[in-house]
């Protein structure tokens, strides 16, 4: 009844809440995929978001990075062989974000006009200066939120060159999946896309979808056929499988005719 | 383990989507030892030595006040000069005002917003007339009571509710009335729905600053619906409208005010993909014979197809309140929708009967495909063909999508052939890839139309029209947001077309703005010629003899407390994300908002059935801070003009990550 008697009043109460600092950034965009020709220099912009409602003092530098067989990222501080960073400014080390605001942090690649065709790969870390308290199960722990950018830019004809080798089954999410091995010997990253279709033993017709992975240059990576229809995105299939259609990547195409098993 | 690795890094690329290994990289090592990445032992280069000046922008979220569960405001003083032109006539007119938006949570009486508006000045309805109004709509949406009851409330200028049966209609719509009045809706356990709601009748106008003319007369409600089983819902409304002048002002000579009662029974059985509904309307209008109308909707999804059929019969002089309906009509129509990752394919045929013999008989046949040839190119083609006793009119149109480096293109061309003439269109649409933070449409049409003679007109012209919508950030403080369409007949007499709303906006702090919006609003005097079912709602005919143009000033104070800390519908302390996005008019039916496309404005959107805000002039929606996790978005279709009607119902299902801003495009399409 009381309720009522409020909503007749059209009223309204608030609560107060005890709450906690962290790091919260908004980075936009996650990636940049740029091309460039020698002797030019590439300008962008990062943004980056504190969506706290104090101010948070970030430090950011650039890195390199690897991909490993595990799908797993590692960022290097110290420049690596063949690394492309000493081509590259950002803006300040470190800045301070109102909480709210919006920081547009800007970044540049001057390619060196003898730049062989290829990729220059980096990453640009964006990390909270201060660490934040993370409770778990009655621990308290000092962390450190960190967020990577992922630069790719192309450099004059870069581009990939995938050979499909193959076919294996892998397990997935605890199901068996067709699975590609895919090396590129090209100068820059690819990823594999495409339209496939295939039916299983049971003769069951699916869709598949390569997974879309980077393939760095001169890496090999299992690309995974994630079947489908149109009722289970998750289907458990029965081998052997067969798979027809097209793989495209970059600029390229092959047409895929292969049988699972 | 390195099934292990696997299943980490999909899980990621999954959560992330097109952020890939960036998002990849932020979930691994947004918590991380204090030691990760203090050591850089490079020295970076700085642009400038380092002396960039800095460039920071405030956002609406920003505040000093952590208290309280998520609330909201936002304050726009409104002041403009605009000069409107009707029959020949230069005015000179204002709209000037106040609009208030205000959103809050309460713990145990749901969530609760405020749309208010206080204006002088003139009307879209008639804009030469100068005088007071606004808006005032209060609402209160999920308020819980014992017994798993909850309850949605709303008094101010809102629509009139219906049931949740009488909203779900394939082909038939039953519009609500927009009115001045109450309206509560009750939904409690086993499907039970009741709504009621009552007042004024009336229009909604204003461009920038919203106001509601009321009409005449009376209008109310009341309905229920109810699941008895599992797959079945059973309702019933009753809609009644007492004296109303249809139109604003005083009632034109040899027109009368209208009276009806109308009343719905309906029933629907669901089955996993199998859907049927049937719903019986009886209602009289102003002392008119007594209507009866009854219609079956059937719908089954197999795998990849889809198929929709249904019978109809509604007698002449139907009405659903104030509102007119589908009316004078019997048949049936049936439709069959295929999709996979590459096709699309859509055939259908309407046969439609006049019940009283004084109508059209027509026949209607569509198809519709899309075919995705590879990832970067598509192609796809739309045919109608409608037969009646007069003659048969058909439409053709084709296009070609490609993905390429600049962004996404589309080439179409489209021709039709009515009894009123001939029209040809070729377009051309580019969806720029742009810097972050920015984003450009453009689209260019060359339409001949031939031998067409509309509202009395003679259009026989080429009309060249080019548009442009986007928006970005020129720095952190100025940054600009539009939608420009201009048309002008290079051959013959058509009078030249113009629509624009493009607004500068200047932060002066993180919590004040001001807003530069020109508007610019001349309906050119061509009616392009399509062809399309008798089913569907006509499209408003538009005013060509109203001209308006001016600029907006506009004053704007936001502020959002303890929002962070308790993001809107999340628990304090929860991580937060951001969903924006825009309901706009898809004229083109790709699902994209491309240049020209109009928004639609007024519209209420809701996010998990508790929060609502309404569109801005421009169509777009902001939801600033919101609870990472599942969330659902629903746009109330009340005020979306007819006859376009919301993709998916207006519903939205996504996932907010935190710190990521999640960006929905919704369509309202023109039926085929």
């Amino acid at each position: 009844m009381r309720r009522l008697l409020l909503l007749a009043l059209f009223g309204a109460t608030l609560s107060p809440i005890v709450h906690g600092q962290g790091f919260a950034a908004l980075v936009s965009p996650p990636r940049f995929e740029l091309s460039a020709q020698p002797g030019k220099t590439v300008r962008t912009v990062i943004e980056v978001s504190n969506r706290s409602t104090a101010p948070a003092r970030y430090l950011i530098h650039t890195a390199d990075w690897t991909f490993s067989p595990d799908f797993s990222v590692t960022f290097q501080d110290d420049l690596q062989p063949g690394s492309c960073r000493p081509w590259v400014a950002i803006e300040r080390p470190e800045v301070v974000v109102p909480g709210g605001g919006t920081l547009r942090y800007r970044i540049e690649v001057a390619v060196p006009a003898d730049a062989r065709a290829g990729e220059c790969r980096f990453a640009v870390m964006i990390e909270g200066a201060e660490p934040s308290i993370a409770r778990s199960k009655g621990l308290d722990m000092p962390v450190t939120g960190r967020i990577g950018v992922i630069v790719y830019l192309t450099i004059g004809d870069g581009a990939p060159d995938l050979e499909v080798f193959g076919p294996k089954i892998a397990t997935l999410n605890g199901q068996q999946i067709p699975t590609l091995i895919v090396h590129n010997s090209g100068n820059a990253h690819g990823r594999m896309t495409g339209f496939l279709t295939g039916k299983d033993a049971k003769g069951v017709t699916y869709d598949f979808t390569p997974s879309d992975f980077p393939i760095l240059p001169h890496e090999q990576r299992d690309v995974f056929l994630t079947p489908s229809t149109a009722t289970d995105d998750h289907p458990a299939l029965t081998f052997p499988v067969t798979v027809k259609g097209k793989l495209e990547w970059g600029k390229q195409r092959t047409e895929l005719d292969q049988t699972f098993q | 383990m390195k099934f292990r690795g696997n299943l980490t890094v999909r899980l990621a690329f999954g959560l992330c989507g097109p952020g890939g290994l960036a998002c990849l990289s932020a979930a691994h090592a947004q918590v991380s030892t204090p030691a990760a990445g203090t050591a850089a032992a490079y020295q970076d280069r700085y642009i400038g030595g380092g002396s960039l000046p800095l460039d920071i922008s405030r956002d609406d979220g920003a505040t000093s006040d952590r208290q309280g569960l998520a609330h909201a405001l936002e304050l726009d003083g409104v002041v403009s000069a605009l000069n409107s032109n009707g029959a020949g006539a230069g005015t000179t007119v204002t709209e000037n005002g106040f609009l208030a938006k205000a959103q809050w949570e309460t713990a145990a009486y749901g969530a609760w917003s405020l749309d208010a508006s206080a204006r002088t000045g003139g009307s879209e309805v008639g804009p030469a007339e100068q005088g007071q109004g606004g808006v005032v709509t209060l609402r209160q949406r999920g308020m819980p009571f014992d017994g798993n009851w909850q309850a949605d409330n709303a008094i101010g200028d809102l629509n009139s509710p219906d049931i949740g049966l009488a909203r779900i209609q394939p082909r038939f719509y039953l519009p609500t009335a927009p009115m001045q009045g109450l309206t509560t809706e009750w939904r409690g356990p086993s499907g039970v729905q009741i709504v009621a709601g009552g007042g004024v009748p009336g229009l909604y106008d204003g461009i920038v600053v919203p106001n509601f003319r009321t009409l005449d007369g009376s209008t109310a409600t009341a309905g229920a619906q109810w699941s008895p089983a599992s797959q079945w819902t059973l309702g019933g409304q009753f809609v009644e409208a007492r004296n109303v002048n249809l139109s604003v002002g005083p009632l034109v000579d040899g027109t009368e005010l209208m009276s009806s009662s109308t009343g719905l029974l309906t029933a629907a059985w669901v089955d996993r993909g199998t859907r049927v509904q049937w719903n019986l309307l009886d209602g009289d209008v102003s002392g008119k014979s007594n209507a009866i109308g009854t219609w079956v909707d059937a719908s089954l999804a197999q795998g990849r197809f889809l198929q929709n059929a249904g019978i109809f019969r509604i007698d002449p002089n139907m009405t659903w309140g104030n509102q007119l309906i589908s009316n004078d009509a019997q048949g049936g129509y049936y439709r069959l929708n295929y999709q996979s990752r590459q096709w699309l394919a859509d055939v259908g045929i309407d046969e439609v009967r006049s019940v009283s013999g004084l109508g059209t008989n027509t026949t209607f046949l569509t198809g519709d495909t899309r075919y995705q040839l590879s990832r970067d190119w598509g192609v796809g083609g739309v045919i109608n063909e409608s037969r009646t006793g007069g003659g048969s009119s058909w439409s053709l149109e084709g296009y070609v999508d490609h993905a390429n480096a600049v962004g996404m293109s589309r080439a179409q061309a489209d021709f039709a052939e009515t009894p009123a003439g001939q029209d040809a269109t070729l377009t051309l649409n580019e969806m720029w890839s742009t810097p972050v933070g920015a984003r450009l449409s453009t689209g260019a049409s060359v339409e001949r139309i031939s031998g067409a003679v509309i509202n009395g007109l003679q259009q026989d012209s080429t009309v060249l029209s080019l548009a442009a919508y986007g928006g970005g950030q020129f720095s952190a403080g100025l940054g600009i947001e539009g939608n420009v369409r201009w048309a002008r007949a290079v051959q013959g007499r058509a009078a030249p077309g113009v629509s624009a709303n493009v607004s500068l906006t200047w932060q002066l702090s993180h919590a004040w703005e001001i807003l530069l919006t020109y508007y610019d609003s001349e309906v050119g005097s061509w009616t392009p010629l399509t062809v399309q079912s008798p089913l569907t709602p006509p499209l408003a005919t538009a005013v060509p003899s109203i001209q308006e143009r001016g600029l907006f000033l506009t004053l704007r104070y936001r502020r959002a407390s303890g929002s962070h800390f308790a993001p809107l519908g999340g628990a304090p302390g929860a991580g937060a994300g951001e969903i924006s996005g825009i309901v706009f008019l898809d004229a083109n039916n790709n699902g994209r908002s491309d240049a020209g496309e109009l928004g639609a404005p007024n519209v209420t959107v809701v996010l998990d059935g508790r929060f609502s805000v309404q569109t801005d002039a421009g169509g777009r929606f902001d939801f600033p801070v919101v609870a990472t996790g599942h969330h659902v978005i629903t746009v109330v279709p009340d005020n979306v003009p007819l006859p376009w009607t919301l993709v998916n119902e207006g519903r939205a299902e996504l996932e907010v990550t935190t710190r990521d801003r999640t960006e929905i495009n919704i369509a309202a399409q023109r039926p085929r």
